[in-house]
């Protein structure tokens, strides 16, 4: 009923999780037609009941009331379970006797909303009760789902009626294995992922925590995610450039239609230690291929901002233009040449980080003040709607769209969708890259020591799968498929196609060194995995201070890396120099750098002194300072030392 | 590597010797503060946002804002210390964080004439300990619970002869004491009686005469009449400053300045958002005013009493705002202001958020990605960062030519400079200006805010630091693009991996944290671990996997080849290489991996470097030592590479046996690391 696989990392672990693709939850029902049944049928209501009967006999709960009891339960509840298959009772109610081996157990029926129930086949004397002829029914559109419950050939199961059946995982096991009395077979294994691990192709052959960590990446991959994302004015959005749908995908991520909106691109991998900038989870990508666009996306901003009117008296109120140096007292910046009357710029105008975006002065009494939106710290973007409206209040809105264009770069992060992630350690020009006899350079190049212990042996079969549906598409994609579960996948299973088309039967190539032009003397596995662009990207993340802001009760550095904020130094690192026995640094670190201030006290009681300023209107020399503790008004100034403090 | 000790000098200079807290008095409070706060309401109406004269905002307390300037001492916010004020109480309150002392002292005394409830047995054998100087803290402490316990059981004053009994709380910041009962199980003596039968023949039943509650005022009075021979008894603080009982008891309260109290100014409304100190002090105000007028008008005496009730919660509050059992607290604000205890306290307190550690200035953050082109002790820096994080150096006579070229490329240009600062203190920003003419004036002694350059220490650290080994000092090396980088062999000790981790960067500003840095904190120093003494920095990955393939017995090299190998490798050792003479002369010569291994080791005849060790593989079976067929002994003899193929057991880290441990621990050589960055093919 829940997905295995899919659950965040971190705190939430285990918490939250997600539904299987196959679960359904109950809307209730009425209990009515089981309790009429019941009582017909042998049910002693608890009103009824007498020492005698209850002896030998079983509970009997509908919704978890306790009707009475009936003298045999095991035939009662077959009974029910027929009426529903036959669709005298709806779908819905789960039957089911708990604990299901003991003798004294109970018969417990639900009707009420909110159980989590799955769909399964229905196996009578070692036979799905689907036939072929129901199959081709069904893909003929005469049968319905509805039909297929009416007739009982699937059930809707929930928690507590699973307990009582057997399951068979696949119909070839009803044959295979006659002595076990399955009661059920399932519609499909992989229906037990959720919708994020359904993108994972292969996912039967790979480690579980990776495939959790993909089902977590893929809520962070960059896509298209709506059509209309350029008439959109989203606070942030990720758009991918050249999206491509998977050629291995999954059966669930087909019904769900997942790759209409595709979130990566198909990229060539080749497996192998080059240089050594893809050590320890980073991988190398090919320079020209990111020049034709691979993996290329944009960011979008909207810069948002309202036209106040704050009084009622219009003595204070905003209007959107552009401030000029005539009437507004303070600018904020330089330059706001580039913005039109209406403090709007227009589509198509560059803006870099610190420029205005949209003009608007505040007007209080006459005197006019800039309250202008500024881009924000490492923004170099493009406008590409500047938008007037009114928002719910009747206020006048200003909307610009920001976009950037983020080509990837050393530091952005990566993933196949094995939970392989990465960042781009180094990125070669196509002379440079190994290449193969007949001119294919790979894209990325993985390192081959994240296979072994990860064992996402996933993503070297979706690499060879890919490879074959590349070279023979129409037979490849018939018998290839990246549903879990599906087909048993040995060396084997791809080695015709390749072997086929001229290509090493084990998807390994000969590859030559591109600086040098030697043949490389091992043989390097290269396939096509589908790789998704992370919203993590270094520029976002790029951080540096000398000084700055600080913050006004404690003086020291502001947070932050839109406030051009500092890192912290934090009492862990303390610990750190404290055991390296680096005093003047830590002193350094503590003070210096951070809120170095001094204060005059009192040499007689220590406590803090200030100056007088009225003792001090005369004199131009030295500052009188007084101690107002020790009452000592006019105190010589060498009576007062200076203190070194923090100022926290 | 033993440092010498470090003496100052200290010429003119003192140094703290002891820092001490006392209890103030009302007078000291009145003394040190500079005006009377009375007012409750904070800003006068004219709109202008000018603070009401004797409100709690009043400018004579300081300043917190950019705009306006301190009325007491003219100056502005950043260097205006602040001053005190203070609010003058209707009525004594006790202060929350004093009640248990309170509560002590009254335990020791008569709560009818206030002398000591001591037998004068007890007295002189106390008399003794009391009067010594010096006492410790320890000792103090337990003196004062001692006496304490005998005072418990004098239950007649020796001086007027009434009953004294428990002395409890009850309630929140209430003391009771119970005349007639005294002891666990609570027997009530005769005269309780007796008294009991007075009240009732004056008929008035609701008198229960046997409890009686100490407001602050009565306790107020009573200390007072605490004589001095008795002080010394009740051990409080040290004998010049120490404090008297009174001084417990709240009659004034110090109004912090308002730099500790800032008012926030929001951009998008008008109006201010006022500090959770500042609001509590104005209620205090409005709470005393009300008892004023209450006494002149002469209001009920219920009121009264529920307004000192107040102005005591709000007293607490002011300190620690989560005190419990303060009733209307949850009803409606959610949060609750915080008090002065909260300011200090916990993780986001002033101890351990801002003074153990606290943000700094000259740091920086990013992605890290590899670069195995890096000597260990090297981490790359981007352009960006080294534009921004830069190190103030001193012109001297070595280096001023090199500066004024810095000086001339000005901000934007790498290497370049940000900014100067004159002797006398004058800073000009080089961005704007003519750069050329500044460099030719520049001095000795003028210091130059230059750019981060290759070379300069840096300290490297990722979070969360568990050991030492996570903080470290690398020197820069200023390289393009926008992520940090590093050699993945320095990958172990910070645990690090490159999937979009990302780490801090430090730049230490001052000579001697760059020399401390340098010495105590490089790379060099910690290759190995403080927890057991194994090496921590050592080859991983391809390094390991590329020294494993060329020390293979299938490994043979060309003449080319092999070269190329050792200038990639051994490049940084920059000593002359001779090559060995081939393993096999005919039909081609032909070297072997090892000994190309062994080249890198001791590159010529002249080299100091003998390295001797013979260990295990990873695979080694255990039979045969360096005969064993498959090639997992390893033998080094005098740095040549005998036998076994070097694998992690013997290049890996977490192993004494390890071919840098023997260097390390005999050469102390670094360079090894940087070798075996070849791809296997």
């Amino acid at each position: 009923m829940i997905c295995p696989n899919e659950t965040p990392e971190g705190e939430p672990v285990g918490l939250v999780q997600n539904f299987a693709l196959s679960a359904c939850i109950s809307v209730g029902c009425s209990e009515e037609p089981v309790l009429n049944f019941l009582k017909d049928h042998g049910l002693i209501l608890l009103m009824n009941c007498t020492s005698e009967n209850m002896k030998g006999s079983s509970k009997v709960f509908i919704n978890g009331k306790w009707m009475g009891v009936h003298p045999t339960p095991k035939i009662i509840v077959h009974q029910l379970r027929n009426l529903r298959r036959v669709g005298k009772l709806n779908p819905e109610i789960s039957i089911a006797i708990l604990p299901f081996s003991n003798v004294r157990s109970e018969v417990h029926v639900q009707t009420d909303a909110g159980r989590i129930y799955r769909p399964l086949l229905i196996v009578e004397d070692k036979k799905l009760k689907l036939t072929q002829d129901i199959l081709e029914k069904l893909s003929n559109k005469k049968y319905s789902w509805k039909n297929l419950l009416d007739e009982g050939i699937i059930e809707q199961l929930d928690t507590a009626e699973i307990s009582n059946c057997y399951i068979a995982m696949w119909e070839s096991l009803l044959k295979s294995q006659p002595q076990n009395d399955f009661t059920h077979c399932e519609i499909h294994p992989s229906m037990i992922l959720g919708l994020s691990a359904s993108t994972i192709p292969f996912a039967n052959h790979n480690q579980a925590p990776r495939n959790t960590y993909q089902s977590g990446m893929a809520k962070q991959a960059v896509g298209l995610y709506a059509t209309n994302f350029q008439q959109r004015c989203d606070l942030l959005a990720h758009i991918m450039h050249y999206p491509q749908k998977p050629l291995t995908t999954t059966f669930g991520a087909e019904m769900c239609n997942l790759w209409k909106l595709p979130a990566g691109q198909e990229c060539i991998v080749a497996i192998l230690s080059n240089g050594g900038y893809n050590q320890e989870d980073s991988i190398i990508v090919n320079q020209s291929s990111i020049e034709r666009g691979l993996l290329r996306s944009s960011v979008y901003h909207a810069y948002v901002d309202i036209e106040n009117l704050i009084s009622a008296k219009r003595e204070q109120d905003e209007a959107f233009e552009r401030p000029g140096k005539l009437d507004v007292r303070v600018l904020k910046v330089d330059n706001y040449s580039h913005l039109e009357d209406d403090g709007l710029p227009a589509v198509g105008t560059r803006i870099n980080e610190r420029e205005v975006v949209i003009g608007k002065t505040s007007n209080n009494r006459g005197v006019k003040k800039d309250v202008s939106v500024i881009a924000k710290l490492n923004t170099h973007a493009v406008v590409t709607q500047a938008l007037v409206t009114t928002n719910e209040d009747g206020q006048r809105t200003h909307k610009v769209v920001l976009q950037e264009t983020r080509c990837p770069k050393i530091g952005d992060k990566f993933a196949s969708r094995h939970g392989q992630k990465g960042v781009i350690g180094m990125i070669y020009s196509q002379e440079n890259m190994p290449f193969a006899k007949n001119g294919i350079v790979p894209d990325v190049i993985l390192n081959p020591h994240a296979i072994p212990s990860r064992m996402t042996i996933g993503h070297l079969v979706e690499a060879l799968a890919a490879k074959a549906i590349c070279l023979s598409p129409d037979i490849a994609k018939k018998k290839i498929d990246g549903t879990a579960f599906n087909q048993p996948i040995t060396g084997e299973t791809f080695s015709e196609f390749l072997s086929n088309k001229g290509y090493h039967k084990h998807g390994e190539e000969v590859l030559y060194d591109g600086a040098t032009g030697i043949k490389l003397n091992a043989t390097v596995f290269m396939g096509v995995n589908f790789y998704q662009r992370l919203k993590h990207m270094v520029d976002d993340k790029l951080n540096i201070r000398n000084r700055g802001a600080v913050t006004q009760l404690e003086g020291q550095p502001k947070r932050g890396l839109t406030r051009e904020g500092a890192q912290r130094f934090g009492e862990m690192e303390r610990d750190c120099t404290i055991s390296h026995g680096a005093a003047a640094f830590l002193h350094e670190r503590l003070f210096t750098v951070s809120d170095a201030a001094y204060y005059k006290i009192c040499n007689t009681c220590g406590n803090l002194v200030s100056l007088n300023p009225f003792v001090n209107q005369g004199l131009n020399q030295s500052a009188v300072y007084s101690c107002r503790l020790c009452d000592q008004k006019g105190m010589p100034s060498d009576d007062v030392c200076i203190l070194f403090v923090n100022t926290a | 590597m033993v440092k010498e000790q470090f003496r100052d000098t200290g010429s003119g200079c003192y140094k703290i010797s002891k820092v001490e807290f006392t209890v103030s008095s009302p007078e000291e409070i009145a003394r040190q503060s500079h005006l009377r706060v009375i007012a409750k309401h904070l800003y006068q109406q004219d709109g202008q946002r000018t603070p009401v004269p004797h409100g709690a905002l009043d400018k004579r307390m300081g300043t917190s804002s950019n705009s306006s300037k301190c009325s007491t001492c003219a100056k502005g916010m950043v260097e205006c210390v602040g001053h005190f004020g203070h609010v003058d109480l209707e009525l004594p309150v006790f202060h929350c964080g004093y009640f248990t002392s309170i509560l002590n002292i009254l335990q020791c005394i008569c709560k009818t004439c206030g002398a000591l409830l001591l037998k004068p047995t007890d007295r002189k054998k106390f008399a003794n300990l009391v009067g010594k100087p010096n006492i410790t803290y320890l000792v103090k402490k337990s003196l004062r619970k001692k006496i304490i316990a005998e005072a418990k059981k004098v239950h007649t004053c020796l001086v007027c002869g009434d009953n004294n009994g428990v002395v409890k709380k009850c309630g929140m910041l209430k003391i009771a004491h119970d005349k007639y009962r005294y002891g666990k199980n609570g027997e009530k003596v005769k005269a309780c009686k007796a008294e009991f039968e007075i009240s009732t023949a004056a008929k008035f039943p609701q008198l229960d005469a046997t409890i009686e509650v100490l407001n602050p005022l009565t306790v107020l009075n009573l200390f007072e009449r605490i004589s001095v021979e008795d002080l010394p008894f009740l051990l409080m603080g040290s004998s010049d400053s120490s404090g008297k009982p009174t001084d417990l008891i709240l009659k004034n309260i110090p109004v912090p300045p308002i730099c500790i109290r800032p008012s926030v100014v929001s951009e998008i409304k008008s109006g201010t958002t006022e500090d959770d100190i500042t609001m509590k002090i104005s209620e205090i105000c409005f709470l005393n005013d009300a008892l004023v007028k209450h006494k002149e008008s002469g209001g009920k005496l219920e009121m009264f009493v529920d307004y000192w009730d107040c102005l005591q919660q709000q007293c607490a509050l002011l300190i620690n705002s989560e005190m419990s059992g303060i009733p209307n607290q949850n009803i409606g604000k959610k949060k609750s202001g915080r008090g002065f205890v909260q300011r200090l306290k916990g993780k986001q307190g002033r101890f351990r958020g801002n003074l153990s550690g606290k943000r700094v200035d000259f740091s920086g953050r990013s992605v890290i990605s590899p670069d195995p082109n890096l000597k260990i002790q090297q981490v790359g820096v981007p352009i960006h960062m080294s534009q921004v994080l830069t190190y103030p150096e001193r012109v001297t006579p070595h280096n001023i030519k090199w500066l004024r070229i810095l000086v001339r490329n000005g901000p934007n240009r790498h290497p370049g400079a940000n900014f100067i600062e004159s002797k006398e203190g004058i800073r000009k920003y080089l961005l704007y200006g003519d750069r050329k003419r500044i460099s030719n004036l520049l001095e000795y002694g003028d210091i130059v805010e230059r750019h981060c350059v290759d070379g300069d220490v840096v300290l490297f650290n990722r979070q969360p630091s568990l050991h030492r080994l996570s903080i470290m000092c690398h020197r820069a090396k200023v390289v393009p693009g926008r992520t940090l980088r590093f050699n993945e062999c320095v990958c172990a000790p910070y645990n690090a991996d490159f999937d979009g981790d990302e780490m801090n960067i430090h730049l230490p500003q001052t000579e001697e944290a760059k020399a401390e840095a340098l010495i105590l904190m490089a790379n060099q120093v910690n290759l190995v671990t403080p927890r057991n003494g194994e090496l921590i920095i050592s080859a991983t990955q391809d390094f390991l996997t590329g020294a494993y393939l060329l020390t293979n017995k299938n490994a043979f090299f060309h003449k080319y080849e092999a070269e190329r190998i050792i200038m990639m490798g051994a490049s940084e050792l920059q000593e002359f290489v001779q090559l060995p003479p081939p393993s096999i002369l005919k039909p081609v010569p032909l070297w072997t991996g090892k000994q190309i291994i062994s080249t890198i080791f001791r590159p010529n005849k002249l080299s100091n470097i003998r390295l001797n060790l013979r260990t295990k593989g990873k695979n080694y079976l255990g039979q045969a030592e360096e005969m064993t067929a498959d090639d997992t002994f390893v033998v080094v003899h005098n740095s040549e590479l005998l036998a076994g193929a070097l694998d992690k057991a013997v290049l890996g880290s977490g192993a004494k046996s390890n071919v840098f441990y023997a260097l390390l621990r005999d050469f102390g050589t670094v360079n090894c690391l940087k070798f075996l960055d070849f791809k296997f093919s």
